[in-house]
């Protein structure tokens, strides 16, 4: 078989597990791929962006956050595909406005601002809630595991296709043209403040879509849920681990970490949190490139042993 | 009763003022010599708030004593940091974007290990200790003893650090290393000493600040991240590298601190940090002091 | 180019299969984790099983070690040294096992191991976690699986309601909500005629809920006016910029609807600024003996109130009544100090639920029922307690002894009942300074 085709048999064969998993797999199992599934769309959105123009992101929680909390406010009183959508066009504008006004910003400026801004929103939400309306938490609308599994699995499918298409586009190039230098990109006539702007909002509109179906695992939610810092550095930390360079990297960290983080955060919260740090301190320090890089030079031992 | 509000909050905005500045200073001198970032920096806070507390409560050591030991542990932790992991991550950057990054990245997993070891070791109880918990009147109004002592302590850590950072051979050398990075290197000055030199400080600082907070507040494994977050934003506002634009803004932080939760409403104190972070940003992100 | 592209596919082969290792052993070492009970029949019981999901590391921990569990453990353990628990489809007693497991204060990992417990463990009832915010979490698998729990936690308004309304029928909260203190605070207020009024309190629920209540009830009422009336984030280390606006605004009625370290804070500073206003409360974490003896000692304590005692029985009463100052003095035993109040309640809660299975049985839909309508007769070291639940209204209900909602200390090792007056246990003292 030639090797064009071959590239779409694994992807097919794991698809068709996955669709038909429900049918025989436990409901933990279940609950647990479709948590693996909405990290791996966190981080390859992530990643989309800030892989490309090498602008990192540390607010992704506001985007998170907002598809939380429109499912949060409106959950009950519209149909969930309207709410889910609203989520991601509302994300979606949102960071179009804030791109528009921080995407100025350089390296660690860019960084610090995303993350302050993050909290911003968090700290905002957090006084409304609790001193201007007297609602410190919302009861959400209940949805069943198996549904939130096939939104998470054909989410998974259709953000990865979209962004491997997007990255082929002149769009992708010009993001990647961004991220070697800026200035050059200008010169050659890219327009960087708009394309920065609709591929930062492209990114953070899936992530707001993610955020507005996953909401629906708590019962009773706040603003602190919703907009954790743990949805804006581990998105980042993902794609690191798995390496920044290539589009498997965040797939890569994402499935792995998750998985990790699910089977540990049961009562190791601590220790998850202290063995964590050590991978993102190894990484950082010794494999800056990430798992990938790793793989990558085991398949060309192999590779060239064989050919 | 207006006179009285104003002389409280004068003397309340400055206790925390000057408690911000330690901590903004050392985050600054360390940005401004070697571009890292330490958002662990909260943690050596932390470090040296629990080394005070169990000096005191295990031994009965006085606060300010047990400054030497909690300066002398963060001192030896950062010595370790620097040679294993900051020298290495130094050395190989070909960019300063690329240093910036990747010491965040390293300082952000640093800061996820020591919380969490602290929360293994410690549980994430409150402890704390009384410590010169007397009321003295200060214009007819009633402070307790502790927080004088550590107003006093901290502006004379300041007013030390500024004298040698302004007089000293040392000091002029790592205020070169800030300011003309390439030009101190040409006239001779050994750039990893400084680097070196710089993180020190820096964390030594940061580890009295926590010291001395443990004299007033309850202390418990998190509360490195508030004290970042204001650190960040004082060293934002008062210039990234700026080391006298971090103590002046630490001491405005610290009134504007006081001041939202004493007069307006202490739910809007994380707001006003981030507003302040976020304007700062957008308006000026050199910060109000020039570099 | 042929090698090229072999060089791509094994990689991705590479890939793909390191991605499929993991997933699968993941898949599988989860899996086995949460292992299903064995299909075939179940042996001879033998045993009752009670299940408790609470926090044995996190931030409710300490609650937890202090009162969560030695009360579930007390119980049972006195149920056992009669033999156990009689169960009627058995037609014997059969030792009780509290099968417990570590949410570690997580809401998730409660509610995916409340869960575990009944489906897969298939416990036959359980006991509450701790913490407000896990209990009430915790209510919607209750329903789900139709499990009736007591629960040694406030009913706060959204639960309140839901039970009302019948959504909520298995959980069974001991303690009421804010809006049953409202309208005596209010009457206390008068009482002592206080005029300036000062509430803070911190920004999450159990916080809220009371701020709101008592404002619009003391607004309402007008017999006070509310000069202060500030939130503060949560957690907090300084209360003393709020203590200050009230010192300065001359409130002399001050009310922090704070919780836990956060109240001891407020009475810890209190003293330390010299902030004496004659009325002074606080919430839940002020008027424990064992947490609040040895910080603060006796007469320190001397004036300061808890405004969360409903069903609270007073130091004065329980000396005078030989069984129930028996109950107090094991509780010493057991839990190192007297109890605060209204500790009673979940005491006795967990015995109407024992009582009402040795009644009707492991059927949970008539314990429920029972738990719901019947007054049951409770023995506490000789003396008989008229005890029931009043889901939906205040939580539960002692019938046969005089009990309050204000507790106060008055230099006793156990704080007073001091309103309202039918309840009172002793009068109301005002808040001073004390000596030395």
């Amino acid at each position: 078989m030639p090797a064009r085709q071959q590239k779409y048999i694994y992807p097919t064969i794991i698809a068709i597990a996955l669709a038909v998993a429900p049918l025989f797999a436990p409901r933990y199992f279940i609950s647990l791929l479709a948590i693996v599934f909405s990290w791996i769309i966190l981080a390859v959105s992530w990643h989309f962006f800030c892989g490309s123009t090498k602008y990192i992101s540390l607010g992704s929680a506001a985007f998170f956050g907002t598809g939380f909390y429109i499912t949060a406010l409106f959950g009950k009183s519209l149909p969930i595909f309207t709410v889910i959508l609203l989520g991601g066009v509302i994300s979606f504008l949102l960071s179009f406005c804030i791109g528009l006004v921080t995407l100025r910003l350089k390296g660690m400026y860019f960084a610090i601002f995303t993350y302050g801004l993050s909290e911003l929103l968090k700290n905002t939400l957090i006084w409304l809630e609790t001193v201007v309306w007297g609602t410190p938490g919302r009861f959400v609308v209940n949805l069943d595991i198996e549904f939130i599994y096939y939104i998470m699995l054909v989410l998974v499918f259709v953000v990865n296709a979209f962004f491997y298409l997007l990255r082929r586009t002149r769009f992708g190039y010009a993001l990647k043209a961004i991220g070697e230098s800026e200035d050059t990109a200008e010169h050659v006539g890219i327009n960087t403040t708009i394309y920065k702007t609709i591929g930062f909002s492209l990114s953070s509109l899936f992530m707001g879509v993610v955020g507005s179906i996953l909401v629906t695992r708590w019962t009773y939610v706040d603003p602190r849920m919703g907009f954790s810092g743990l949805y804006s550095f581990m998105p980042a930390i993902m794609t690191i681990f798995g390496g920044i360079e290539s589009k498997y990297g965040p797939i890569l960290g994402a499935v792995i970490l998750s998985l990790l983080s699910e089977i540990l955060l049961t009562g190791f919260k601590e220790y998850y949190m202290v063995i964590l740090g050590a991978v993102l301190l190894f990484f950082v320090v010794l494999l800056p490139k990430g798992l990938y890089s790793i793989l990558e030079k085991i398949s060309q031992k192999f590779s060239q042993r064989g050919g | 009763m207006f006179p009285s509000l104003f002389f409280e909050v004068l003397i309340g905005g400055l206790v925390l003022g000057l408690l911000y500045s330690l901590v903004s200073a050392g985050l600054n001198l360390q940005y401004g010599v070697t571009r890292i970032l330490n958002v662990a920096h909260g943690e050596f806070l932390m470090l040296g708030a629990y080394t005070t507390y169990f000096l005191f409560i295990l031994f009965g050591v006085n606060p300010l004593i047990s400054l030497l030991v909690s300066g002398l542990v963060s001192l030896i932790l950062m010595l370790a940091l620097y040679s294993g992991i900051f020298r290495i991550i130094i050395k190989r950057s070909s960019s300063i974007e690329e240093l910036e990054m990747e010491t965040l990245l390293t300082c952000f997993a640093l800061s996820f290990i020591f919380q969490n070891t602290a929360v293994i070791l410690f549980s994430a109880n409150e402890r704390g200790y009384i410590y010169a918990s007397q009321l003295i009147s200060i214009a007819g109004i009633p402070f307790a003893l502790n927080r004088i002592i550590v107003a006093i302590a901290s502006s004379v850590i300041n007013f030390v650090i500024y004298a040698f950072m302004r007089f000293s051979r040392v000091g002029t050398a790592l205020r070169a290393m800030v300011s003309e990075p390439i030009g101190a290197k040409l006239v001779g000055i050994n750039a990893s000493r400084m680097y070196m030199l710089s993180l020190l400080l820096g964390c030594i600082l940061s580890a009295w600040a926590g010291s001395l907070i443990s004299m007033m507040f309850a202390i418990t494994p998190f509360i490195g991240s508030n004290y970042l977050m204001i650190a960040l934003v004082a060293t934002v506002v008062g210039g990234l590298g700026s080391f006298i634009g971090g103590i002046i803004s630490g001491i405005i932080m610290g009134y504007a601190v006081y001041i939202t939760m004493r007069v307006i409403s202490p739910s809007l104190t994380s707001l006003v940090l981030y507003i302040v972070l976020i304007l700062i940003l957008l308006l000026k992100p050199r910060g109000l002091f020039k570099r | 180019m042929r090698k090229t592209n072999k060089g791509v596919t094994k990689l991705q082969v590479a890939i793909i299969a390191v991605v499929i290792v993991i997933v699968v052993i993941a898949g599988i070492a989860y899996y086995f984790y949460h292992l299903p009970a064995t299909v075939t029949t179940p042996p001879p019981k033998d045993k009752v099983v009670f299940g408790v999901v609470c926090a044995q590391t996190g931030v409710y921990a300490g609650l937890t070690q202090m009162f969560t569990l030695p009360y579930y453990q007390w119980v049972v353990e006195e149920q056992n040294a009669k033999g156990g628990l009689y169960i009627p489809e058995y037609g014997k007693r059969l030792p009780i096992e509290l099968k417990i497991y570590d949410d570690g204060s997580d809401v998730e990992t409660n509610l995916r191991l409340t869960e575990k417990a009944i489906v897969e463990d298939k416990v036959d009832f359980l006991f509450a976690p701790s913490g407000a915010e896990i209990c009430f979490a915790a209510t919607s698998v209750y329903e789900k699986y139709r499990v009736p729990v007591v629960l040694m936690t406030i009913e706060v308004d959204d639960l309140g309601r839901a039970i009302r309304k019948g959504d909520i029928r298995y959980s069974f909260p001991v303690y009421c909500a804010s809006e049953w203190y409202a309208p005596h605070l209010v009457n206390f207020l008068k009482f002592t005629g206080s005029k300036r009024v000062g509430i803070i309190y911190p920004q999450i629920r159990a916080g809220i809920d009371w701020a709101k209540d008592f404002y619009s009830e003391i607004k309402a009422s007008g017999v006070a006016e509310i000069v202060v009336y500030e939130a503060y984030p949560y957690p907090t280390e300084d209360l003393s910029p709020l203590i200050r606006k009230m010192m300065e605004a001359k409130v002399d009625a001050a009310i922090a609807c704070a919780e836990g370290p956060d109240s001891i804070l407020f009475v810890r500073q209190s003293i330390e600024l010299g902030f004496y206003p004659p009325v002074i409360m606080s919430g839940p974490g002020c008027e424990v003996p064992a947490i609040d003896l040895p910080i603060f000692g006796t007469e320190a304590l001397k004036g300061f109130m808890n405004f969360n005692e409903y069903q609270g029985i007073g130091y004065s009463v329980f000396r005078q009544n030989p069984g129930l100052w028996k109950w107090c003095e094991e509780h010493k035993r057991r839990l190192g100090a007297l109890p605060f109040t209204n500790a009673l309640l979940p005491y006795l809660g967990y015995k109407a639920l024992l009582q009402a299975i040795e009644e009707h049985g492991l059927n949970r839909e008539k314990v429920r029922d029972a738990l719901a309508s019947e007054t049951f007769k409770i023995d506490v070291y000789g003396f008989e307690v008229l005890f029931r639940f009043r889901p939906g209204e205040m939580g539960a209900e002692i019938l046969n002894v005089k009990t309050g909602c204000f507790s106060q200390w008055q230099g006793a090792e156990m704080p007073e009942i001091v309103w309202p007056p039918e309840g009172a246990s002793a009068p109301w003292i005002p808040w001073r300074p004390q000596k030395g």
